[in-house]
């Protein structure tokens, strides 16, 4: 064999490589310190290392009582929705993307967005859950969600007929859904407020127990988007051609798109829906590594995560003493780090 | 010996059109055997069928004796490599990935490819001439090189037959026989069974063993080149009048009556 041959054959174009997944595990470590240190109350970032390494008994001082509760039971679980909303939104939009084939595709697009809201407006305005019972009304968009990617998947015949007839047929699905909600909401204006407010997404109802209930269908998600991140990548080269390659087309695309909805429902019951990550996280992310989605997921896994904790942040403090949408913090800071992302890749080819 | 490629009566219907009507056809391994026909007589939605990416009405297809219809994906995979017309190209994808995406087939879906699979990616790219562009995006290749590469993937599969739809579309002179000189090579060296389609009747005579000739979803002739590669024959299939002369043993198609002037 050849030198030249032997040296393709050492390299690993496509494997991910170690510096990238240390580059983002750190940016997601940084972005949750700083979530931690800042609010209304600062506390450096160093004395919150410092209680780290104390509970872990390896050096370092415990925080004071009134700080350690700030830190570990105000912020804390925030943080860590925020980590695992944003990481979780990243990965089914990265994987969609490669499901689709297009890298516009978002975790919203085959009717999430609508089921969701749909099953947040029942619960609000049939069974009045609101202030009362604020535990409802996630369970409700959780289903709604799931429900609506379901009623589009048989609509376009079980995937079998192909990308382009699965967002038609999210698109039928999404507009009926909506029409039942303004149907519904008609009957109050109360309700309308109330509704409206949810699906702006937030993170600040973050409780330990709640994280606990969206945990698992997270991690099934993450696990299973990542785990077929290889077969996406022989996707790219069209249903035809990956067919030919051996590649069950059907099953993957099944499998992936449950997963990913799976995931991106789970996340828009606990924080409503959060726009934009889904879309810029995995697309910076390619520019920035290349087209693999064996790269693509995993990175946008971590990136995604400290890109809506540090997103959250700037909600938080941005206006003193109100928190905006995250939502609207999400598109304000993704559009032009998008803008810049595309810019330096310019640069970059010329 | 078992045929790498058996294929019988193969039909198939669209409301109550014939694509195909009945194709027979036989490639013994290192056996090449190129379709020709004109427009619309059926060439791809043949290599679409035997190569298990359209469903069929009617027939058998035999892949070196295992029944078509049974087969899973990766079994398929396994034993028939095809090379489309117009392959998609995936942006910015190196082409060592590329090529390895034909390994597919060869683990389990799950699994990383294993250091086989890269040296296998290797010796092929080295035999096709495209180690120097192993890092570049396939889309930054030329027609030739993107080819060349397309038929590297097809390559790596190490399937017993290799078929190609029209792999000289868009290419120069130089290209296209560079293409067909590269299939040529291959299956003398493995002994792989190739199937081509090819609208250039002089090139397919120049490299296929024997030619069939579609029109009309039927199979009008089937034989060696100077059988098929006949005045009469095209004149009636393609509607044209064309002349066939022989230079030095090798028949050259000329499209037009023998005297123009």
């Amino acid at each position: 064999m050849s030198r030249a041959v032997r040296a393709t054959t050492a390299g690993a174009s496509s494997a991910l490589k170690v510096r990238h997944v240390v580059a983002a595990v750190a940016f997601m470590v940084v972005a949750a310190l700083v979530g931690l240190s800042f609010g209304p109350a600062h506390i450096s970032i160093g004395s919150i290392i410092s209680d780290v390494a104390w509970r872990l008994g390896i050096g370092g001082h415990p925080l004071g009582q009134v700080d350690g509760f700030i830190v570990w039971s105000l912020r804390a679980p925030r943080v860590v929705l925020g980590l695992l909303v944003g990481g979780t939104l990243a990965v089914a939009g990265g994987a969609y993307q490669g499901v689709f084939r297009n890298p516009l595709a978002d975790p919203y697009l085959l009717g999430i967005a609508a089921g969701a809201g749909l099953g947040a407006t029942i619960a609000i305005v049939v069974i009045g859950s609101g202030a009362d019972a604020p535990g409802v009304t996630p369970i409700f968009a959780f289903g709604g969600a799931l429900f609506a990617v379901a009623m589009t998947w048989l609509v376009a015949g079980r995937g079998a007929t192909g990308p382009t007839t699965l967002i038609l047929a999210g698109i039928a699905v999404a507009s009926m859904f909506a029409a039942v909600q303004t149907l519904l909401q008609q009957s109050s204006s109360l309700a309308v407020t109330h509704v409206y407010y949810w699906l702006l997404g937030s993170l600040s109802g973050a409780t330990w127990g709640g994280i606990l209930g969206v945990l698992p269908y997270m991690v099934v998600s993450v696990v299973v988007c990542l785990s077929c991140a290889k077969l996406l990548d022989v996707l790219s080269v069209g249903e035809l051609e990956s067919a030919s390659l051996g590649l069950p087309v059907v099953a993957v695309r099944t499998i992936v798109i449950a997963a990913a909805s799976l995931g991106a429902a789970a996340a828009v019951s606990a924080a409503g829906l959060i726009g934009f990550v889904g879309i810029v996280v995995p697309h910076a992310v390619r520019l920035m590594v290349g087209v693999s989605y064996r790269r693509i997921l995993v990175l946008s896994l971590f990136g995604g995560a400290g890109f809506l904790v540090l997103a959250d942040l700037l909600a938080r403090v941005v206006v003193p003493g109100a928190v905006l949408p995250i939502g609207v913090v999400t598109a304000i800071l993704g559009v032009p780090f998008f803008v810049l992302v595309l810019h330096l890749r310019r640069l970059r080819l010329r | 010996m078992t045929a790498a490629l058996e294929v019988t009566g193969l039909t198939v219907r669209v409301g109550d059109r014939a694509l195909l009507d009945g194709v027979d056809l036989t490639v013994e391994p290192g056996e090449w055997v190129t379709v020709i026909g004109p427009n619309g007589a059926g060439k791809t939605t043949l290599v679409h069928s035997i190569t298990g990416l359209r469903r069929f009405d009617g027939g058998r297809v035999l892949l070196s004796g295992r029944d078509l219809t049974g087969l899973k994906d990766r079994a398929r995979a396994g034993l028939v490599a095809f090379v489309p017309q117009t392959p998609v190209v995936p942006e910015g994808m190196p082409v060592f990935d590329y090529v390895l995406l034909g390994r597919t087939s060869h683990r389990s879906l799950l699994r990383a490819e294993s250091p086989h699979d890269r040296s296998v990616v290797g010796e092929v790219l080295a035999r096709l001439d495209l180690v120097a562009m192993a890092d570049r995006g396939v889309h930054t290749l030329s027609g030739g090189e993107r080819q060349r590469a397309v038929i590297a993937r097809a390559l790596v599969q190490e399937a017993p037959v290799l078929v190609l739809d029209e792999p000289t579309t868009g290419l120069d002179l130089r290209h296209q026989l560079d293409v067909l000189e590269v299939v040529a090579q291959e299956r003398r060296s493995r002994r792989i069974a190739v199937v081509s389609t090819l609208h250039d009747l002089t090139l397919a005579g120049r490299f296929a063993d024997r030619l069939c000739l579609l029109d009309e979803g039927r199979t009008v002739a089937s034989g060696s080149v100077t059988e098929v590669l006949t005045a009469e024959l095209l004149g009636a299939h393609y509607g044209v009048d064309v002349t066939v002369v022989d230079v030095g043993g090798t028949p050259v198609v000329v499209p037009g009556p023998r005297t123009v002037t």
